[in-house]
């Protein structure tokens, strides 16, 4: 019999048979086929269980050692390990927490795609022992970001010994980058919260991750820098922090731009006592500098009046032809509605403007 | 059965399932798998491929959420329903949803392979090992000293 299916088709007659949970004819042919078809989950081929399990978080994963005995070692060998908040004990010390990743990592056969540990933040001592751990199983993604608040633990030099790293995500630590280092020749995102760095060296290590994408800054309050951004493959950036200077630089490719203060309402005394009104180079020509590839752009944080402090000109000094979305955060003065109009004149396809006024400091 | 052709005339697969059932199939969803794609590269795909491993109505189920997923891309509400189907499926043949998986791994169809075991790694997520045991039908064949021996070696995985 030849069966002729066309996607309409396919659709009604498979909704039929998903909805009424039987096959309309053979409903045997299912279960059994003569090749030694699969009966059980347990009994798919490893590599999808492992699959299954990478998707889970590793206390599950582990869990599920005690299912049956075709489940019993499938844990130990997946790629992506993450540790979630049900991992750890509430309220359990630091070091019952760095002990069950210890016997997790302990425990792991083969290569480490994913690490990550995002419900408390460790300490100095557990990351001096995983850091060197993972780089030798070829880490891919390491993510150590708490939300919480603690104590910066170092990251150890050893981190740049992991170089396929694609995908880092640190949060309330101190990062050093050595003269030396090689940077991360992999990298495509680098997400950076509360961590402490100097303005060199955040420089020095983007300039040596080639083919990031993505940069998310999240800096301490009033570590004031000048930032100017050198990342030529460089698509999404999100900076929340304080600057005197900043500089989208000749980014081409950048996409999607979002810039913060991180305080929640910014006013001209604070930018007094920053000493930033004498930035003469923060203007919004500066700012925009070449990239006129950007699609989406986000001024949070009344950071617009940032912009208008070296004076707005008319137009920018560039086209953004493929501006879309706007979205500018305002205190509500003419210094602000000048600098959007300014945006508006170069901008001739944008599509969505939205304007939010802030009055909670008012 | 149905036998209604879409209006694009694309080019059409012919397939055969292991239970011999004869499938014709749209080019662009039976590239979806490496394994065809693969078989068509090496110039086997002129007569009608044989698909020894999959049975018809696992190969019904493959076809539709190839189809499903590629519809799906940007449409939340498809999503949505696709992974409802998924899941009913697992809670009421959990059989039928190995076999949909080994077909998935077998026809090398990566899009398909994350998205089952996604929705399999979801349904078993914060659920008791018993209670998992009973819904997909595993049989616990340890002694009770083993299952002992493996709480105790990971005891912070089970309290």
């Amino acid at each position: 019999m030849v069966v002729f299916y066309s996607h309409v088709a396919i659709a009604r007659e498979i909704a039929e048979i998903i909805n009424q949970s039987k096959f309309p004819e053979k409903p045997k042919q299912a279960r059994q086929s003569s090749q030694g078809s699969v009966v059980s989950i347990s009994d798919l081929p490893e590599d999808v269980k492992n699959l299954i399990l990478s998707h889970l978080p590793i206390r599950d994963a582990v869990r599920t050692s005690i299912l049956s005995k075709k489940w019993m070692h499938n844990w130990v060998s997946i790629p992506d390990i993450v540790f979630d908040k049900d991992c750890f004990i509430k309220g359990a010390l630091k070091t019952e927490h760095a002990n069950v990743v210890d016997q997790v990592l302990l425990g792991h056969v083969g290569p480490i795609r994913t690490f990550s540990c995002t419900p408390y933040v460790p300490r100095s001592s557990d990351i001096y022992r995983w850091i060197p751990f993972l780089s030798r199983n070829g880490i891919k993604n390491l993510i150590l970001a708490g939300n919480v608040v603690a104590d910066r633990y170092d990251v150890p030099s050893s981190i740049f010994y992991c170089q396929e790293l694609c995908h880092l995500e640190l949060s309330d630590c101190m990062l050093k980058v050595p003269p030396t280092s090689k940077g991360f020749q992999n990298l495509s995102v680098l997400n950076l919260f509360y961590v402490s760095i100097s303005v060199d060296d955040i420089a020095l290590l983007i300039s040596k991750c080639p083919l990031l994408e993505t940069l998310k800054l999240r800096s301490g309050l009033f570590d004031a820098f000048h930032f100017h951004i050198h990342a030529p493959n460089l698509v999404n950036l999100e900076v929340v922090g304080t600057f005197r200077e900043f500089s989208l630089g000749n980014s081409s490719l950048l996409t999607n731009v979002s810039v913060s203060f991180n305080f929640p309402s910014f006013n001209f005394p604070t930018l007094e006592r920053l000493n930033l009104a004498h930035a003469n180079a923060c203007s919004l020509t500066k700012f925009i500098g070449c990239s006129y590839g950007i699609e989406r752009l986000t001024l949070d944080c009344c950071v617009i009046q940032f912009f208008c402090l070296a004076g707005v000109p008319e137009k920018l000094s560039v086209t953004l032809e493929h501006l879309k979305y706007l979205e500018v955060e305002i205190e509500w003065n003419s210094e602000e509605i000048l600098a959007i109009l300014c945006i508006l004149r170069s901008s001739p396809n944008l599509k969505e403007l939205k304007i939010r006024y802030d009055n909670l400091h008012q | 059965m149905a036998s209604t052709s879409n209006s694009t005339s694309s080019k059409i697969i012919t397939l055969r399932s292991s239970d011999g059932e004869v499938f014709e199939v749209e080019e662009s969803v039976a590239l979806e798998s490496n394994l065809i794609r693969r078989m068509m590269e090496d110039d086997c795909a002129n007569n009608i491929i044989p698909l020894p491993n999959v049975t018809a109505p696992i190969f019904y189920l493959v076809i539709e959420h190839c189809k499903k997923h590629a519809e799906m891309k940007d449409n939340k509400e498809k999503k949505k329903e696709l992974r409802s189907q998924g899941e009913e499926l697992l809670k009421s043949d959990p059989h039928t949803y190995s076999n949909l998986m080994e077909a998935v791994n077998y026809l090398d169809i990566k899009s398909l392979m994350d998205l089952t075991a996604q929705w399999l790694a979801d349904f078993l997520k914060g659920k008791s090992p018993r209670l998992i045991r009973e819904l997909l039908k595993i049989k616990n064949d340890f002694t009770p000293e083993e299952e002992a021996e493996i709480l105790e070696r990971n005891r912070w995985a089970f309290d």
